[in-house]
């Protein structure tokens, strides 16, 4: 169990980012929604340990520093994967997750056929060789994924990873999300609704640095009607952040 | 055992292509003007004006090592490695073809001149590999500083311009910090200054874990590790590393040779004890005919033809460099291949240098000219023919008439008359007589 709570963070003195934001994650899908500059991204960063915040941090009830500092053991169980994916340069597609392997700790003889099972799958085990740096943007962003997916964390923070994807790898990186998270916690930042909001995710709607919305799939359809699933969500949605 | 990054994907290996040629092109534009000592001092000091390409190939490659992690620095926060982990694993393939370059540089200067007599000179070995450590640090930081487009050009460039810029000032104390003034040695006669090693490999080795750290900073790999400590410590570790390489070449000069340890001379008694280095001998017999005497046995035998012509030269001949004023030697500077006339040359300009501030110009042309005339004869003397004006560098226009006075004597009243400079070039109170 992965809890945590942001009491204040702010990258300038005086300009809080984020205000008394609480995130539990233990098993499945939590779905972060909110406008631009909701503090969807700060929030995946403070949870991450890339930035620290004023607040609690507790892994399997085990209180841990909220600076950067993170202990080893919470950096191999967390995975972050940022918005914009890098491929190191030079690599290739196999060479880039072994070597994000090795980074997080595992020593390259396990991370050498660990980098084979994650591209597996992601859907990129018949592109081992090709030069990382060549793939397309779904790819790479699948590609990320399975640089988190190679250590086997136990939690995983997604940074709008459907973002402008076509509709085909959006269906793909969704049906990838599905198997991961059947022994996971996912923690997924979008503003694609359509895509990421179904039965039995976890919402969290975030907007100007605070939750709005905290609750099962079911409670934030509850009191909005529509003819389709993705017509209640948007007003749902249209609700609690009018000014989006 | 696999590495995290295939050492076919390390740029660096390719650097070494056009680095190789390149050095082979330099030594061959960079001629040496004096026959070079056949020796690994002289062979590891002529390497370090190569340095110019085997730290610019370190340079290079670690910037493009460290650009390859800048891309992913974000993410860096989350590593589990540890930064030293990380940072050795990013940059052991630049420093290692930064070493071969410098390592292929001294085989390609004792291939064309130089040679690998005597002992491998650690003390320079370990200054030239600190040096290269340093640049490689060098790239390394400014890669991990800087967008790739600024940060692997700057690399190159501010590698090459610490060695020249520190290469021609005139403030010594920073050439030394830099290390290229170790290319000044070093002949047979000397050995490379303490002080002078330890400036270059204090500086270079701190300074370039000072910039290691920077780096880690700016790759944001400093981890559990406070940025701001971690910023400091490298930065004042580079200033600090300035400061006391600085204080320990404090008043040395341009060079950063010194005579060489009268330890390790090897002496041959005879009627005439002669003092040379064993890669002297050495390189000697490998220069001169079978049918040739030793070099010993030459010196000896110029040193003795003078003396029994009346010459007053000392029954002990070295080339040990130190105690520059000590009368009862006599030097000799021994070059590979020297013919019985230079090292007559080379024993007679050992006469005194007879500077005196008493004298006026007419008396410091007359002492200058009567020098110039007794080295002359002096070395003519020794190789048992007459002098001539081909013999002398006549500075002041008078050396003729006085050689001519002097070729008229007898054998034995030329030896008195040279004798007789020498006292005069020694006591400014005396002066030269007139032949």
């Amino acid at each position: 169990m992965l809890d945590v709570h942001v009491s204040r963070f702010a990258y300038r003195r005086g300009e809080p980012r984020l205000v008394d934001v609480s995130v539990a994650l233990d098993r499945g899908r939590t779905v972060l929604l909110g406008p631009n500059g909701a503090g969807k991204t700060t929030l995946l960063k403070a949870i991450a340990g890339v930035v620290g915040f004023e607040g609690s941090l507790s892994l399997d009830r085990r209180a841990l520093t909220t600076t950067r500092r993170r202990p080893p053991t919470f950096r191999r169980r967390v995975g972050w994967l940022p918005q914009h994916v890098a491929a190191f340069p030079g690599l290739s597609v196999r060479e880039h997750v072994a070597y994000v392997a090795w980074l997080k700790g595992m020593p390259m003889r396990r991370a050498w056929p660990e980098a084979a099972r994650a591209l597996d799958a992601v859907g990129l085990g018949s592109r081992l060789d090709e030069n990382a740096g060549k793939l397309s943007g779904g790819q790479t962003r699948r590609l990320g994924i399975a640089g988190v997916l190679v250590h086997d964390p136990a939690y995983l923070l997604l940074d709008e990873p459907t973002a402008g994807l076509d509709p085909r790898e959006r269906e793909r990186l969704v049906a990838i999300l599905r198997r991961i998270e059947e022994d996971r916690a996912v923690l997924v930042s979008t503003h694609d609704s359509d895509a990421l909001m179904e039965e039995g995710v976890q919402v969290h709607v975030l907007a100007a640095g605070s939750t709005r919305f905290l609750g099962g799939f079911d409670a934030f359809l509850a009191d909005h009607t529509g003819a389709t699933t993705a017509d209640r969500v948007g007003r749902a949605y249209a609700a609690l952040v009018p000014e989006d | 055992m696999r590495s995290p990054v295939p050492l076919r994907r390390r740029s660096v290996f390719w650097l070494l292509l056009p680095a190789m040629p390149l050095l082979v092109l330099v030594v061959q534009f960079s001629p040496v003007l004096a026959p070079p000592p056949q020796w690994w001092t002289w062979s590891v000091g002529r390497s370090v004006l190569l340095l110019l390409v085997s730290a610019a190939v370190g340079a290079t490659g670690a910037a493009l090592e460290a650009s390859r992690l800048r891309v992913r620095r974000t993410e860096s926060v989350l590593s589990v490695r540890a930064p030293a982990s990380v940072v050795t694993m990013a940059l052991w393939p630049s420093l290692v073809c930064a070493l071969l370059t410098q390592v292929f540089a001294v085989g390609v200067i004792a291939a064309t001149g130089g040679g690998l007599e005597g002992a491998i000179p650690w003390g320079m070995v370990g200054a030239v590999a600190a040096m290269l450590f340093f640049h490689t640090c060098l790239g390394f930081a400014l890669g991990s500083i800087l967008r790739p487009v600024f940060g692997i050009p700057l690399a190159l460039v501010a590698s090459y311009s610490w060695l020249g810029f520190t290469g021609t000032v005139d403030w010594f104390e920073l050439r030394h910090l830099s290390g290229l003034v170790l290319e000044t040695c070093c002949d047979y006669e000397e050995q490379p200054m303490a002080a002078s090693l330890v400036s270059a490999t204090l500086f270079s080795l701190f300074g370039g874990i000072g910039l290691l750290l920077v780096a880690c900073v700016a790759l944001r790999l400093a981890g559990r590790h406070d940025d701001l400590l971690v910023g400091t410590t490298g930065a004042t570790l580079v200033a600090g590393a300035a400061v006391v390489g600085l204080a320990v070449a404090t008043g040395l000069g341009s060079t950063s040779a010194e005579p060489r340890d009268s330890d390790d001379l090897t002496c041959f008694p005879g009627e005439v004890t002669v003092c040379l280095f064993p890669e002297q001998v050495e390189a000697d017999e490998r220069s001169t005919d079978r049918d040739v005497a030793s070099l010993p046995t030459r010196v000896s035998a110029l040193i003795r033809r003078a003396r029994t012509a009346g010459v007053d030269l000392p029954t002990r001949a070295t080339t040990y460099l130190g105690r520059e004023d000590d009368p009862h030697v006599v030097r000799v500077i021994y070059q590979e291949g020297m013919t019985d006339e230079l090292l007559a040359a080379s024993l007679a300009s050992d006469v005194p240098q007879g500077f005196c501030a008493s004298d006026d110009g007419d008396e410091a042309a007359q002492r200058e000219t009567s020098r110039a005339v007794a080295i002359a004869q002096l070395r003519a003397i020794m190789l048992g023919r007459d002098a001539t004006m081909d013999d002398i560098d006549d500075l002041y226009g008078q050396a003729a008439a006085t050689l001519e006075s002097v070729v008229a004597l007898p054998l034995g009243a030329q030896a008195a008359w040279v004798n007789e400079v020498i006292a005069a070039l020694d006591d400014c109170a005396l002066h030269p007589p007139v032949p």
